[in-house]
């Protein structure tokens, strides 16, 4: 703990501890005739009409002045009139819990965002890490909702939880990949988020480089992050430039050099680097000028590192194969995980795929339901049959509301980036058959 | 002074410093938009006004004519205009073409709707201060957002022009027909501009991509030219329309500054206490944006029920099915005239005459008695002026 704050944390104390020596009675009257009686140095929690917004004020009281006072909070002093105040209650802190809601607050300033955000009851919740597994192809199994769910789980606990996505990925398609960089990007506003790869390759990489932090497992390969469609046809130079572009965009954000981006991309970029012997800084190169060559754009292979090479080109934050090596890693003094959410998220969602069917070989109960929605059903009679692909239709509606965005998959798209939608030609499908039935 | 007062003072002030002290190092605790306060009733009166999504269609003139008396005797001291238009959510996602199309602003030939936005708040409303605070605004849109003379941008904001303008006169072979055509549209880029005092050739290079542009520092403001002998050169390509980052506008002063929030906006404007008013205004155009989407997906049902009664209205249910069809049809052109942004996104041609045939056929069909005809009405559903693009059952 830096110096500062420690002299901080024992004003703090101190102060709340002064302060309640030196109390002077208030009692305040509220707009609806409410008596509120108490001292200054007391714990208050308000609530604060402030324009539009109803706001909670926790803090010490500190001062009084007839038409308004003065609480200090975890980050200044408000002045809060007394015409604004909804209501107003005591809340009891010893000492002991004083420097529990110190060293909480210490830990909340680490993000401007939770200023602006609802807070944790300070002093109540704790911190610790969440894991994520992340094992298959990106936008087939990998996609945003598990992720936002987990983040927003997180976010109960309030901000400065870590969440560990734990990716195992040979990658897949870009929309979704570029999706979860927006969302990566809006959740690191609050919470750490840190990426243990086992494999990350492509999309797997990408979604890594998103994260605040990379870790590899002794085992891991990562990179190879080109840009191409179904049929193996990489994307014209304009695109594969402008994805270039983003993955630098991606780099910087996480304070990695972008000269990874390129060699990852396209196998002409070269990459070497350097190593201080002294300080053990590392200087990259987009040519051949170092001493350690990365990519030196002859080979026709685009840029892929194991976890050795990673650590050693200062890729990866560090290697662990387990869950104790990574909580070292993370400074955590132990594997704290506050709870099963995030694997029982994917758990459930593996299992709905599962469930779902084989995209590719197209077999499955969704597959199955389209099958005999279009009609190939085994049927005594004209009604029986029609029986049965009502109940198919309504059953892949069912799914269509289940797989969520992942629907487009399974032949059940919304419609999205006004694409035809299956589900409504679905629903106009079931609505002939009904009236055929008649 | 008592003296335990004294202590306490001495206490409190100590505690400040050490808070002040301890707080030195963090960056980003306190934002300069931080000295911006809202309040319940105090300081200035500010109106917002959402100008979101898409031109035509979420953004209508009449939408905003509705509101104009109420916002006069509103009075408020400043009209922030909120506009996020974007067509695609990034450059990234637009050179991916991941974009729904339907979702670009438009102007189809509708040049006068958009110019009657911009009279109700600069014409009509012109006593009010106003800003835009602009958090995207591309292609259609832009004309609009620089009708105002202080515009703000967020950091990822863009200001793009349109090619829409250029695609109503490109195909035309003959030049004179051409060239008169060209100036009759892109017209709208300057017209617009004028209400924001705008120069006219940077105005036209938004929406005419046969327009070069360069510029020339003329202390703080720029010296717009239709050539390209300025000391810098914007666009030199004769196929292209002009595209700036919120950056870019901002040193070559086309916006005021980059901000980060309504509070920025504010705090430029000199405003340190505010507080909002007219949100019944706000949320009746909220509304509207909500409303007319809604009736967008009934439109689009009707349309689909339509089309599936056709094939229905043969042999013995064929009358049946006609009257039901008659029904559907008037249900539908009953949305359209009330959410015109409807019959834009149907396709069907703004006096709803196809949609007046299909019903005078049907009408004629059913006092012929029905017969035994298989098909609709007439000869089966219409063709539109334009492709139904939000045809469900495609």
């Amino acid at each position: 703990m830096p110096c500062n704050t420690k002299i901080f944390l024992t004003f703090l104390c101190t102060c709340i501890i002064s302060l309640s020596l030196f109390a002077d009675p208030v009692t305040i009257i509220l707009k609806d005739g409410t008596l509120w009686q108490g001292e200054t140095g007391q714990h208050i929690s308000l609530i604060q009409k402030k324009g539009r917004k109803k706001v909670t004020v926790e803090g010490t009281l500190s001062r009084d002045a007839g038409t308004f006072i003065i609480v200090t909070t975890v980050l200044r002093d408000e002045l809060i009139y007394v015409r604004d105040i909804e209501s107003i209650e005591t809340q009891s802190v010893s000492s002991e819990e004083s420097v529990e809601v110190a060293e909480n607050i210490t830990a909340a300033l680490t993000t401007l965002d939770q200023v602006e955000k609802p807070k944790p009851k300070v002093g109540k919740l704790q911190k610790g890490v969440f894991l994520l597994p992340l094992d298959g192809g990106v936008g087939l199994v990998i996609r945003t909702t598990e992720i936002r769910k987990l983040a927003e789980h997180a976010d109960e606990y309030g901000p400065g939880q870590i969440i560990v996505l734990d990716i195992n990925s040979p990658g897949g398609s870009v929309l979704t990949g570029v999706q979860l960089r927006d969302l990566l990007f809006d959740i690191r506003k609050r919470h750490r988020v840190v990426a243990w790869v086992d494999r990350g390759t492509s999309g797997g990489a990408f979604l890594a480089f998103c994260c605040d932090e990379i870790y590899f497992r002794r085992s891991s390969n990562f990179g190879s992050i080109t840009m191409w469609s179904g049929n193996f046809q990489g994307a014209d130079e304009p695109e594969m430039n402008a994805w270039i572009t983003q993955l630098e965009g991606v780099l910087a954000k996480s304070s990695r050099t972008p000269l990874f981006a390129a060699p990852m991309v396209v196998f002409e970029a070269q990459l070497s680097y350097d190593i201080d012997e002294e300080t053990q800084e590392i200087t990259y190169f987009d040519n051949l000028d170092g001493e350690n060559i990365l990519s030196d754009g002859e080979s026709v292979e685009v840029l892929s590192v194991t976890a050795f090479q990673a650590e050693k080109c200062g890729l990866s934050d560090g290697t662990a194969d387990t869950e104790e090596e990574l909580a070292l890693l993370l400074d955590l003094d132990g594997w704290n995980e506050i709870d099963n959410y995030g694997r029982e998220l994917a758990e459930d969602w593996k299992a709905l795929l599962e469930r779902a069917g084989d995209t590719r070989a197209q077999t499955g109960e969704v597959f199955d339901l389209h099958r005999e929605f279009a009609g190939d059903v085994e049927a005594r009679s004209d009604g029986e049959r029609i029986m049965k692909q009502l109940k198919a239709g309504k059953a892949l509606l069912s799914w269509a509301r289940k797989l969520g965005e992942s629907g487009m998959n399974y032949g059940l798209g919304d419609g999205f980036l006004g694409q035809p939608s299956r589900v409504d030609a679905i629903k106009r499908q079931i609505k002939e058959l009904e009236h055929s039935r008649r | 002074m008592k003296k335990r007062h004294a202590l306490r003072t001495l206490s409190t002030l100590f505690v400040l410093t050490m808070w002040g002290i301890s707080y030195a190092e963090s960056d980003n605790i306190y934002e300069w938009a931080d000295a911006v306060t809202e309040t319940e009733d105090r300081g200035t009166s500010v109106l917002i006004i959402p100008m979101n999504g898409q031109t035509l269609t979420d953004i209508r003139s009449e939408v905003y004519e509705a509101v104009q008396d109420d916002i006069k005797q509103l009075n408020p001291d400043l009209i922030v205009v909120e506009i996020d238009c974007k067509d695609a959510k990034d450059i990234f996602y637009q050179k991916m073409g991941w974009f729904n199309p339907k979702e670009i602003g438009r102007f189809e030939g509708m040049t006068e709707n958009l110019p009657a936005v911009a009279k109700v708040f600069r014409m009509h409303l012109k006593d009010i201060e106003q800003v835009a605070y602009v958090k995207d605004s591309m292609g259609a849109i832009t004309s609009l957002t620089l009708s105002w003379e202080r515009i703000y941008m967020e950091p990822t904001a863009r200001l793009t022009g349109t090619m829409e303008l250029a695609s109503r006169y490109s195909g035309i072979a003959d030049e004179n027909v051409r060239g008169k055509m060209r100036t009759a549209w892109t017209l709208l880029g300057s017209i617009l501009g004028g209400y924001g005092n705008r120069d006219e050739d940077l105005m036209l290079a938004f929406v005419d991509p046969e327009k070069v542009l360069s510029g020339t520092w003329n202390g703080k403001k720029v010296d717009w030219f239709k050539h390209l002998n300025g000391d810098f050169i914007i666009d030199d390509s004769p196929d292209m329309v002009l595209d700036f980052s919120a950056t870019q506008a901002e040193e070559l002063g086309i916006s005021e500054a980059t901000v980060n929030s309504l509070n920025d906006v504010l705090l430029l404007n000199d405003i340190r206490e505010y507080h909002i008013v007219g949100e019944e205004i706000t949320k009746q155009l909220n509304g509207y944006v909500k409303n007319w989407r809604t009736n967008l997906q009934k439109a689009i049902l009707l349309w689909g029920d339509y089309q599936q009664q056709t094939g229905w209205a043969a042999g013995d249910e064929r009358t049946r099915w006609l009257s039901k069809n008659k029904t559907t049809i008037k249900s539908l052109m009953g949305i359209c005239k009330k959410y015109p942004a409807v019959t834009i996104r149907m396709g069907f041609d703004s006096k709803l005459k196809n949609l007046e045939n299909i019903i005078e056929e049907i009408e004629k069909e059913l006092r012929r008695g029905g017969g035994s005809r298989g098909g609709g009405g007439s000869s089966g559903p219409p063709k539109m002026g334009n492709a139904l693009e939000e045809d469900a059952t495609k």
